[in-house]
């Protein structure tokens, strides 16, 4: 799974943030998603996406090798993470977040929830296994 | 013939699917009207993907769509 | 004592008080929540509670109370509605209104269920809720700013994280239109919730939350947030809807002469066309823009060159069309944007905002008012003129100051006649459906417990179907629809996904048990909307003891001047058919004949504690 973004198809729903914090923290709470929106307002009327494409910098920059490629994404062991925080500072798409209640940073684990379930599409993977949830329920409505 | 929309509550037999023979071409409001709904119950008609205007004639055998006012604002 | 955890809920209330400088932060009480579920509910009970009857809405003891519910900020489909309420300083009523955006949800993850505003700050300043962190700051350079404009400039200074809402001009100058503004185009508040921010010298409130909250069953609620986003993916509105938004059903409002044209005069408006869905597309947006974790984005957001000036707006949408637009002749879409962009940034609500402007057209045309006393010789159609009066109107320059506090009282002031023309129901200013030609319609406007507003029942498409031309037999349907639209004020919904695209009204009812771990079926939750609108009713007739039938009849227009053209030429609404409508309406409510609630009813809904400071006969 390897995310891509149609930044112009983004409405600002934020329905990623929540379905990301609901299927990997339990939770609605959009500071504990990987993928985030951001709004350019009044001008030029946008939004723009920031999400993780697996470009591994994370993995190379840790002092512990804590972030290894797991089934074709990266993940942070957090048994072997000190908190340091500098994937966080050095990762280039800022998405690599930390939660003020956690000292383990977190990221996308390629999970695809998000392409599934954004209403417009706009999050997509580029590798074709995960579809749009669209898809099938619309065949299922016929 | 599909409805969809609030309004299928209306239509005959609260259906939300009907056949129709018609004996020749009809356009979409005198489909409308062979289902014995007021024409106001419709506020605009799909046919081959494509949004139509009351006087379009669908060829036979074609889906028609019909879309109800919405339950409001 | 042990506090039950709540589900569903931030679990905390806050409190300003500005007149002390004191920021307090409560529990939700687990019984206010049982019982009034939020949004909605939580403002109408605490206004209730908390309001000195008879207090003056523009003084600091009026309180302002912003509630989302516990289906805010959930991934499920529409979760991002807040309330907004405080007495009226227009009608002197129940005031309240709901947003979207992302305020309902930021405030959720801050961990709140709702805010209380109230006393008044000596200076200009605004409110920042940052999790547990709250403070009320200085706001002098804010003060006088476009709301937009504000927004913009917070969202510069405390970064783009925080939701934002504002006032502007008109709510600093206690407009009794004036709403709150947030998210560059939404709107709420439209009984002047803006003026009473603004006479609390309240800018803004800017929050921020990362704490999250509780739902009872995280599994089964992502499971079932998926299965609501799925059935809304597979409805043909999905597709069909979308692209036009609210805009959409601008030419069939036409078709049935229910359109808002020249100060209500008609129901159908030939240009149409030009400010319709389409055109709106076709001309003027460039993005579709959408409230927290919406599928179906109706903010139809647009840019337009208007006269050598690039403006940005969020519409128009329906209501603007049809107040804006038809209400003021203007025919033009481009136009009809920059209209709603003026008094988007100037904070006044698009819907009491046009039907003002169009009662000065209307006294202009009549000779009621000169151009000398307005200022400027407007013309019906004319933007520019409509721009210059709003202008007015939020500075209370002049004619501005004329028509501050709405229709009902300018028509007071001004006389001649004028009373025939104020298009308002118990102060509040019609919004957009012109409903001679539609008696249920009608009788929602008549009996919407904050005045003439279409946000509790909607019931247009019944009046299609049963006949525009029926009187009786329809006060059941606007009863049904002013408990299950307001319900979802409570549950802090959006509705347009179930009342655009035909999404069930069954999903709400599984996912509210499995969020908040309470067994309430769908019944039971419409019979809390049925508790929260006799309560509101109630709150009316302590703040006003003549409150009853006589608020609840139409305008004069309406039953006087048969429609000139459009569907419903010849028809009108009469005095005793009106009456009718109300008998039949008070009757199904278990109301006496005056349209007050019964003690037997009052104890039904559990709110035999009213008694207590109301007396009822």
């Amino acid at each position: 799974m390897k995310l891509a973004a149609r930044e112009e198809l983004c409405s600002g729903c934020r329905a990623c943030e929540l379905v990301c914090s609901m299927k990997n923290f339990s939770q609605p709470n959009p500071k504990r998603s990987a993928v985030r929106v951001a709004g350019a307002f009044p001008a030029p009327g946008r939004f723009s996406i920031v999400y993780c494409d697996q470009c591994g910098v994370c993995a190379e920059v840790c002092p512990v090798e804590a972030i290894r490629k797991v089934d074709g994404h990266y993940e942070i062991d957090a048994d072997l993470c000190t908190g340091c925080m500098v994937c966080v500072d050095e990762c280039p798409h800022g998405a690599m977040f930390s939660h003020p209640d956690d000292d383990v940073p977190f990221k996308c684990v390629a999970c695809g929830e998000c392409v599934a379930y954004c209403p417009r599409q706009a999050l997509v993977d580029e590798d074709g296994e995960v579809a749009w949830a669209g898809v099938e329920a619309k065949k299922r409505a016929v | 013939m599909r409805v969809v929309g609030h309004a299928v509550e209306f239509f005959p037999g609260r259906k939300d699917r009907y056949e129709l023979e018609l004996d020749g071409p009809t356009d979409v409001a005198g489909i409308i009207e062979r289902l014995g709904v007021g024409r106001t119950l419709v506020m605009s008609a799909i046919a081959g993907g494509k949004r139509r205007d009351f006087d379009y004639v669908p060829a036979d055998g074609e889906e028609v769509i019909l879309i109800t006012p919405p339950a409001g604002g | 004592m042990a506090e039950t955890k709540l589900f569903g809920y931030g679990g905390r209330i806050v409190r300003v008080d500005l007149s002390r400088g004191e920021v307090s932060i409560e529990p939700t009480p687990e019984d206010l929540a049982r019982e009034y579920i939020g949004g909605r509910g939580f403002v109408a009970r605490i206004l209730w509670d908390e309001l000195e009857p008879g207090v003056d809405p523009l003084s600091p003891g009026n309180k302002v109370v912003m509630a989302p519910g516990p289906l805010s900020g959930l991934f499920l489909p529409g979760s991002g509605k807040i309330e907004m309420g405080a007495k009226s300083p227009q009608t002197g009523l129940y005031g309240e209104g709901n947003m979207g955006g992302h305020l309902a949800g930021e405030l959720k993850f801050a961990g709140y269920d709702a805010l209380i505003i109230e006393g008044a700050a000596s200076e200009p300043c605004f409110i920042v809720i940052d999790d547990e962190k709250i403070e009320i700051r200085d706001a002098g350079k804010y003060w006088g700013k476009g709301a937009f404009e504000a927004e913009k400039m917070l969202k510069d200074d405390l970064g783009g994280e925080f939701q934002i809402a504002t006032i502007g001009p008109a709510g600093e100058n206690m407009v009794t239109y004036a709403v709150v503004s947030h998210d560059f185009g939404r709107q709420c508040g439209r009984t002047g919730v803006g003026a009473v921010l603004g006479s609390k010298k309240v800018k803004a409130v800017a929050v921020r939350g990362s704490r999250g909250f509780p739902v009872a069953d995280p599994e089964r609620v992502l499971a079932k947030g998926k299965e609501m986003y799925e059935a809304c993916f597979a409805k043909p509105g999905f597709e069909e809807w979308t692209p036009y938004g609210t805009a959409g059903v601008t030419d069939w409002i036409n078709e049935i002469g229910a359109f808002p044209t020249k100060n209500f005069h008609t129901g159908y408006f030939e240009k149409h066309k030009q400010i319709n869905g389409p055109t709106l597309r076709d001309r003027i947006l460039i993005l579709d823009k959408g409230c927290m974790g919406c599928p179906i984005p109706c903010g139809k957001y647009s840019k337009v060159d208007y006269k050598g000036r690039t403006i940005y707006v969020e519409g128009p949408e329906y209501e603007t069309i049809a107040l804006m637009g038809g209400n003021l002749l203007i025919g033009n879409i481009e136009e009809v944007a920059y209209v709603n962009y003026v008094a988007d940034e100037l904070g006044i609500d698009t819907i009491s905002g046009g039907s003002v402007v169009a009662f000065i057209l209307e006294c202009l045309e009549k000779g009621v008012l000169t151009p000398q006393d307005v200022g400027r010789d407007v013309k019906w159609g004319d933007a520019d003129g409509v721009a210059w009066l709003l202008e007015r109107i939020a500075r209370r320059e002049g004619v501005g100051e004329l028509v501050a506090r709405g229709v009902k009282e300018a028509a007071e002031r001004i006389g001649k006649g004028s009373e025939r023309f104020a298009m308002h129901i118990k102060g509040l200013e019609i919004s957009g459906y012109e409903s001679r030609f539609a008696p249920a319609m009608m009788l929602a406007y008549m009996t919407a417990d904050i005045g003439a507003h279409h946000n509790r029942a909607w019931a247009i498409t019944y009046d299609a179907a049963v006949g525009q031309d029926v009187i009786e037999g329809k006060a059941a349907k606007v009863i049904e629809l002013q408990h299950v639209r307001p319900l979802f004020d409570a549950l802090g919904l959006c509705r347009l996904q179930w009342v655009e695209i035909g999404f069930e009204l069954e999903h709400y009812a599984d996912i509210f048990p499995i969020v908040t771990g309470w067994d309430y079926s769908w019944e039971d939750l419409l019979r809390i909307s049925e508790r929260i609108w006799n309560l509101t009713r109630c709150f009316n007739r302590r703040e006003r003891p003549d409150f009853g039938r006589a608020w609840d009849l139409p305008p004069p227009r309406w039953l006087e001047e048969p429609l000139p053209s459009g569907a419903g030429k010849g028809r009108c609404m009469s005095r005793e058919n009106a009456e009718k409508m109300l008998d039949e309406y008070y009757e199904l409510r278990g109301w006496d004949a005056n349209g007050l609630p019964t003690r037997a009813k009052l104890e039904e809904l559990g709110l035999g504690f009213v008694l207590e400071k109301l007396e009822l006969d």
